[in-house]
């Protein structure tokens, strides 16, 4: 198991270092200037401004210079200064990290807690009436893009029953019921498309291994049906379930892009997109890194659950 | 049989749907008795078992009666089932493969089934699953506990599998087809424990299997089956001296008799069911008689230097070895290697059949595999008709491809199944350019009449056909190019023996009308005495003796060979390796 999890943490750690040249690359491929944005209203771009404010930024050196620049500081825990607020920005990402983890795990909280036991009546329920409603529910679920069921949710629970509030966020620290009410309702836009692919899946994968002679061996030893399912069938059914939240898991942190923006969210995503717009390439570099680093831990533990499950993955490692 | 019966089953009849899987079989089994269900595939035996057990789905349909010690189980309770199941029945499956839980630990398998049926704490329950996993032969049983399935061989796991079976000492244990899937060697220490268990415990068994040598060596009492109805019953003797039914004889008689000396031209007795029970309507099964009249194509020999040459061999192998290497990762170094095949020479000549003969693992599909260039040899050379495989380029590797041809062992996973058997049996035709559409389909029918098909079936899919069909129609696939060498991987070890003999006996005539050379691979002894010119015995990608068939099963030089040949279950009771005295 050491060696399983040496074996994978280090090729975790290899993916961050591609990612981060990566990262930064695409960071000075998109066009425009953070320095002409900036002063671009303000001094109408005069080129001695221009000029000073880049050299004081470093950005009159080579990419390579800046790369490596950027990487050595990075390696000591410096994501340097927004060009554009002059704070650091590293700040900035340890605030709102936990903002959007908050907003993933939400969605796969939804999407594994409903997405299941959806799945699993459905499989077990199948040709009857039961079975056929949930499969039509997760269809809907996974039908249904995050700023389809986004808007829909915020009609009806904000607007409508008005239980839950539309948007907006509330630190913990200043008031944890309301802090976590405001949380539903994104979670549930982020996690419902998820729900419909885990319950669709749960489904299929259960079917299939049903009809597993160890299925049968278990009801031949004096098991129930339904424990001869849920102890025998399920374990072994959640392993293309876990592969398939691992893949889906960057759908998950697409769909905050959205989620954040339409519930007014302050996570990491907004700051992504706000510091696009700006070209500030710390700031940019810096979050894509953080997404980066979250995507990889997911794997990470997508990986550890499903050597959980199936203990012949350790043995490939 | 005058004790009371511990089990007695009454015109049972299963029902899927329009299909009457079992239909009316009645038969008893008295405590400690051991009676064999004996069939082809689809004769009903594994349904019956599994009907026993109360295990078929919801959806079928089951009446009659099944009666342990008196009490009706077609009429008891899920709850009372749950009881019966485990405890008073129990059921060893025929896959080790798939019939454990692979993500459970095999202790925990084995002492679930404690947990359920005595009021034992977890701690003891494992305490007695170590207990029993030593008492099926298996060393350093605590450690050993603690494994998955994946970490045990196939015979560690049908050990397993007796312990879960044996756990709560039940009256009855239902095997289906238990050791079908082991190696002979592996099959024989496993049916030896099994009845050593089966003594110990004075368990009754039905034993469902397709398999005569091993009925000969266990039964007390024979059911015969055939699609679903009882055929003829009587006690083991009865059964293989004296039959009374002309299928239950056919079925012997067609038997693959390991002890019978090497006829050449002997042909494998075959079972004509449609003249024993008239032909089931709708159902053509052996349709009409192979016709040698049927046209193969005839391939000129466009492989430069290849002509016909008695003196060359057809097939030359030298010190061929295929080494695979295993994990190591994305570097060229390191990791272990397997040595699947190591340092292999052996020599086929024209016209002639070599048998290669190996267990699981033997590295003898790899070696089939290098020789149809399906797979390059690491080093070594394969010589066919003097010319290098390896070095083939171009047209003339284009020639070799249509002269040898490979017929595998599983005939659904290698047709495709989204194209008729027309298309997949003249592909050939088509991707050498040898016909057109129209030809090609008239070409089909031609084949398909060849290996004893309907013609008609050209435009049916590969899943409407049974298994041996689907054989056939690849030996079809096969002949379509009118090959000179045919590479047979376990083609014909799936197959039911009635149609075993059908497709050994159509092998042997075209060898006969068009000179083939086979390189015949194969695991079962017992057809390649009639079958093979010569026998190669492979063991961990050596062959460790090769000679005349003859000479190796009557004077066997080397122990491995022995130890093979003394597995292989014997037909007749005299000779039967009998692990249960003869009931009287």
């Amino acid at each position: 198991m050491l060696r399983f999890l040496g074996h994978r943490l280090s090729s975790a750690l290899l993916t961050l270092a591609i990612a981060a040249v990566a990262v930064f690359l695409v960071a000075r491929m998109i066009p425009g200037d953070p320095v002409m944005i900036m002063l671009g209203e303000a001094t109408g771009g005069d080129p001695a401004a221009v000029a000073r404010m880049r050299n004081e930024l470093g950005l009159d050196r080579s990419l390579f210079v800046q790369f490596s620049n950027w990487a050595m500081r990075l390696l000591q825990g410096d994501f340097g200064v927004s060009i554009r607020s002059g704070e650091p920005v590293l700040d900035d990402l340890l605030l709102r990290i936990p903002r959007s983890l908050e907003l993933i795990a939400g969605g796969l909280l939804v999407a594994v807690l409903l997405g299941l036991p959806l799945g699993i009546l459905s499989a077990r329920n199948r040709g009857r009436l039961s079975g056929a409603i949930s499969s039509i529910v997760s269809v809907i679920g996974f039908s249904a893009p995050v700023f389809v069921s986004g808007v829909i949710l915020v009609v009806v629970f904000g607007v409508w029953l008005q239980v839950l509030p539309s948007s907006g966020y509330v630190p913990f620290a200043d008031d944890p019921l309301l802090h976590l009410s405001c949380l539903v309702l994104p979670s549930l836009a982020i996690g419902l498309n998820f729900m419909g692919v885990v319950a669709r899946v749960t489904r299929a994968s259960l079917i299939d291994t049903m009809d597993n002679d160890y299925v049968a061996l278990a009801r031949a030893k004096g098991l129930s049906r339904g424990r001869a399912m849920i102890r025998h069938a399920l374990p072994n059914a959640m392993v293309p379930v876990i592969a398939i939240i691992g893949i889906r898991a960057g759908n998950l942190l697409g769909g905050t892009v959205i989620v954040e923006a339409l519930f007014d969210w302050p996570g990491l995503s907004s700051l992504l997109v706000s510091a696009s717009f700006s070209r500030d390439y710390p700031v940019i570099q810096g979050s894509l890194i953080a997404i980066f680093a979250i995507f990889i831990l997911i794997s990470l533990l997508i990986d550890l659950a499903q050597s959980f499950f199936d203990p012949r993955v350790r043995a490939t490692a | 049989m005058t004790a009371a019966p511990l089990l007695s089953v009454r015109d049972l009849s299963v029902r899927f749907g329009d299909f009457l899987a079992v239909d009316g079989v009645g038969f008893d089994v008295a405590p400690g008795e051991v009676v064999c269900i004996v069939g082809e595939s689809g004769s009903g035996k594994s349904v019956t078992g599994r009907a026993i057990m109360g295990l078929l789905d919801g959806s079928v349909r089951r009446s009659g009666e099944i009666l342990l010690r008196g009490e009706a189980l077609q009429d008891a309770s899920e709850k009372r089932m749950n009881a019966v199941r485990g405890k008073e029945i129990s059921m060893i499956f025929q896959e080790p493969m798939t019939a454990l839980n692979p993500g459970m630990r095999v202790g925990a398998q084995i002492a679930e089934v404690l947990l359920l049926h005595f009021p034992v704490t977890r701690a003891e329950a494992m305490r007695r699953a170590v207990a029993l996993l030593e008492r099926v032969g298996i060393r350093d049983a605590k450690t050993r506990a603690r494994a998955f399935p994946h970490e045990l061989s196939g015979g560690m796991r049908q050990r397993v599998m007796i312990a879960i079976a044996c756990a709560a000492d039940p009256a009855l244990i239902i095997a289906d087809e238990p050791t079908t899937a082991l190696d002979v060697t592996v099959q024989a220490q496993v049916l030896e424990l099994l009845f050593k268990m089966q003594r110990e415990l004075g368990s009754a068994v039905v034993f469902v299997t397709h398999d005569l040598g091993v009925v000969a060596g266990i039964a007390d009492r024979v059911v015969v089956l055939y699609r679903g109805k009882v055929v003829e019953q009587g006690t083991v003797t009865e059964i293989f001296t004296r039959a009374q039914h002309p299928y239950t004889r056919a079925l012997i008689a067609a038997a693959p008799d390991v002890e019978l000396p090497r006829t050449p031209g002997l042909r494998f007795p075959t079972v004509d069911t449609d003249a024993i029970f008239g032909r089931a309507d709708g159902a053509p099964a052996s349709a009409p008689a192979p016709s040698s009249a049927a046209p193969v194509p005839a391939a000129p020999a466009s492989l430069a230097g290849t002509e016909e040459d008695a003196a060359t061999p057809a097939l030359e192998l030298r010190d061929l070895h295929r080494t695979f290497r295993l994990g190591g990762g994305l570097l060229p170094f390191g990791g272990k290697s397997l040595h699947a095949v190591n340092g292999v020479s052996l020599t086929i000549a024209p016209g002639t059949t070599t048998a290669l003969i190996g267990e699981s693992g033997s590295g003898k599909s790899t070696l089939g595999r290098c020789v149809a260039r399906l797979d390059r040899p690491t080093s070594g050379d394969i010589l066919y008709r003097g010319r290098d495989v390896v070095a083939l380029r171009g047209d003339e590797l284009m020639a070799f491809r249509r002269q040898v041809q490979t017929i595998f062992q599983d005939p659904f996973a290698s047709l495709n199944p989204r194209r008729t058997v027309g298309e997949a049996v003249t592909d050939g035709l088509a991707i050498h350019g040898l016909a057109g559409r129209e030809e090609r389909h008239e070409r089909a029918r031609a084949l398909l009449a060849r290996v004893g098909l309907d013609p008609d079936y050209v435009s049916r899919y590969p899943h409407q056909f049974s298994g041996g069909q689907r054989q056939r129609i690849a030996i079809a696939r096969a002949l379509a190019l009118d090959p000179r060498f045919i590479v047979a991987d376990e083609a014909v070890s799936a197959l039911d023996v009635s149609v075993r003999a059908q497709v050994l006996n159509l092998l042997s005539d075209l060898q006969d009308e068009h000179r083939l050379s086979f390189l015949f691979i194969t695991h079962d002894l017992s057809t390649v005495r009639q079958f093979a010119d010569r026998v190669a015995i492979m063991r961990a990608g050596e062959i460790v003796e090769d000679g005349e068939t003859e000479a190796i099963f009557t004077d066997p030089q080397h122990e491995y060979t022995r130890s093979l040949l003394a597995a292989v279950p014997r037909i007749h009771l005299e000779s039967a390796h009998r692990l249960r005295p003869l009931p009287a």
